[in-house]
């Protein structure tokens, strides 16, 4: 991973790091993807499945209905007149 | 049950560290239980070990707590674990359980806390399994640790950080407890016995551990013979390929599951809102996340990009069909497979803190694969090294086949004399 990459994954990830924390881990993660870049010996191969375990079957009963009220969720949360705040789009 | 004394499970606490929140009311009930810090719970706050979720107060319990309610249990407390499961050594702002063997020693990651609340005190522990996590912490702590096949187990609550790996486990340190809340949670066990008879060992397997490990797992295998199972060598070519299969899709999974943390609606609402929305989120991601929140979601997200997908995750998911199919071939020459549960007896925590990525990558070498495969699992305590630290060995069966494990763990326990930590309440 080139350093300017590092920093472009960041911002699109929205974090931002200290010049000394983009070079730790520019180094931590040369040494990842080159322990990664095993994978490269594996045959590409097409694949199949979106459900590779076979877990389609096993799924919960479609009941509507709630069991928590949305005065319940909302305390938590920092709200304005009812709405979720958030910052200037 | 009598109630439990809460002032002892405190004294424990503050020199384990397994509980990031106790339960302070007077507990009574038919069983205790403790909760990973994974899954949502009305008690108490969710922080999944991260300070971005401080102040989040789940308005719901996660299916499987509610599954142990229903079945009289109590919970005694959130156990702490490493950020979103995303490392396997715990290093957290709210605790580092302590290996109740050996207190310089950690209990693993994920599922450190509750592996050694399972140890301490006499109650069953629900972790959530990423990389092997529930396996892993088990064998360190000395005790059974139990996952059953993906899929079968309701996730609803939990925090994912691999979703298409994560499963939710069992931990205790009786074997007869395992059987029994992992078949509440599946909510199935038909009773139908499961005979195994041959053990399938793949090639190579204790190349590359410790001396104690390879030295343990030879003697269970005599041990094994002597109960009537016959070992058969197989081979899992794909096994080496596995493990960092499962973490690529975790962190790559995780980095977008962790996208949702940006100051809203979550735990930490304190950002400026002054701010545009970029550097809204910006700020309050890079102040509140810890270090291996923000490692996973800077890997996952290089793992998953255009122009690197087809490389690692992608390839990551030829890994896991691939390795499904060579253990369900080996599933047809043996009944069960068996590996050591970890490279070796719970590291010094001291040694974890100085441990680069790629060296921490080696606890899951042999849990991962099987977590990719979403494999039923479950390890057994099956020694101890000379230093007294427990050792693991784990069986996997074929998906839906959880009765062989469960069958397992009966035999296993009436021959096995698990030690007790001193410090058990």
């Amino acid at each position: 991973m080139e350093k300017d990459t590092l920093e472009t994954v960041a911002h699109n990830a929205h974090l931002k790091l200290t010049e000394d924390e983009t070079d730790k881990l520019h180094k931590e993660f040369t040494e990842v993807l080159n322990y990664f870049s095993l994978l490269d010996e594996v045959p590409v191969r097409k694949v199949t499945k979106l459900d590779p375990v076979g877990t389609a079957g096993n799924v919960r009963k479609d009941v509507p209905g709630s069991k928590i009220n949305s005065d319940e969720i909302l305390k938590g949360i920092d709200t304005y007149d009812g709405y979720v705040r958030g910052p200037r789009l | 049950m009598s109630s439990p004394d809460m002032s002892k499970i405190k004294e424990l606490n503050e020199k384990y560290e397994m509980f990031r929140v106790l339960n302070s009311d007077v507990i009574k009930g038919d069983f205790l239980f403790s909760v990973s810090d994974s899954f949502v719970t009305r008690e108490a706050d969710t922080l999944c070990g991260s300070e971005i979720l401080e102040g989040y107060n789940p308005p719901f319990d996660a299916d499987s707590v509610i599954a142990f309610k229903e079945a009289g249990g109590v919970p005694i407390g959130k156990t702490n674990m490493s950020e979103f499961g995303t490392v396997p050594y715990t290093n957290g702002p709210y605790g580092i359980p302590k290996n109740p063997f050996d207190a310089e020693r950690t209990c693993g990651g994920p599922s450190a806390g509750a592996a050694c609340a399972a140890s301490l005190l006499d109650i069953v522990s629900l972790s959530l399994s990423t990389c092997g996590s529930v396996l892993n912490s088990a064998a360190y702590c000395g005790v059974y640790g139990m996952v059953p096949t993906y899929g079968k187990v309701s996730k609803a609550g939990t925090v994912d950080a691999g979703s298409s790996v994560d499963r939710v486990g069992v931990i205790s340190s009786k074997s007869d407890d395992i059987v029994k809340y992992a078949k509440i949670l599946m909510e199935s066990g038909d009773g139908k016995k499961s005979q195994i008879k041959t053990v399938g060992i793949p090639k190579g397997v204790t190349d590359n551990v410790s001396d104690d490990i390879k030295k343990n797992f030879e003697r269970n295998l005599e041990i094994l013979k002597s109960l009537g199972f016959e070992p058969k060598t197989i081979e899992l070519p794909s096994m080496k390929y596995a493990a960092i299969a499962c973490r690529i899709l975790t962190t790559a999974e995780a980095s977008t599951s962790m996208s949702r943390y940006c100051g809203m609606r979550y735990g930490k609402q304190d950002g400026d809102y002054t701010l545009e929305s970029d550097e809204f989120f910006t700020s309050v991601r890079t102040e509140h996340f810890g270090t291996p929140a923000k490692e996973a979601i800077l890997l996952g997200s290089y793992m998953r990009m255009d122009g690197t997908r087809e490389r690692y995750y992608n390839k990551a998911r030829m890994v896991r069909e691939l390795m499904i199919e060579e253990y369900q071939s080996a599933l047809k020459e043996c009944d069960v497979i068996l590996t050591p549960t970890t490279e070796s007896a719970a590291p010094l925590i001291s040694e974890t803190s100085e441990m680069t990525m790629v060296e921490s990558f080696s606890a899951d070498r042999f849990t991962a694969p099987p977590d990719l495969a979403g494999m039923p699992v479950l390890s057994v305590p099956c020694g101890y090294d000379n230093g007294g630290m427990p050792m693991g060995m784990m069986l996997i069966a074929n998906h839906n086949e959880e009765n062989k494990l469960f069958d397992f763990c009966e035999t296993w326990n009436k021959q096995f004399d698990i030690v007790k930590p001193e410090a058990v309440l």
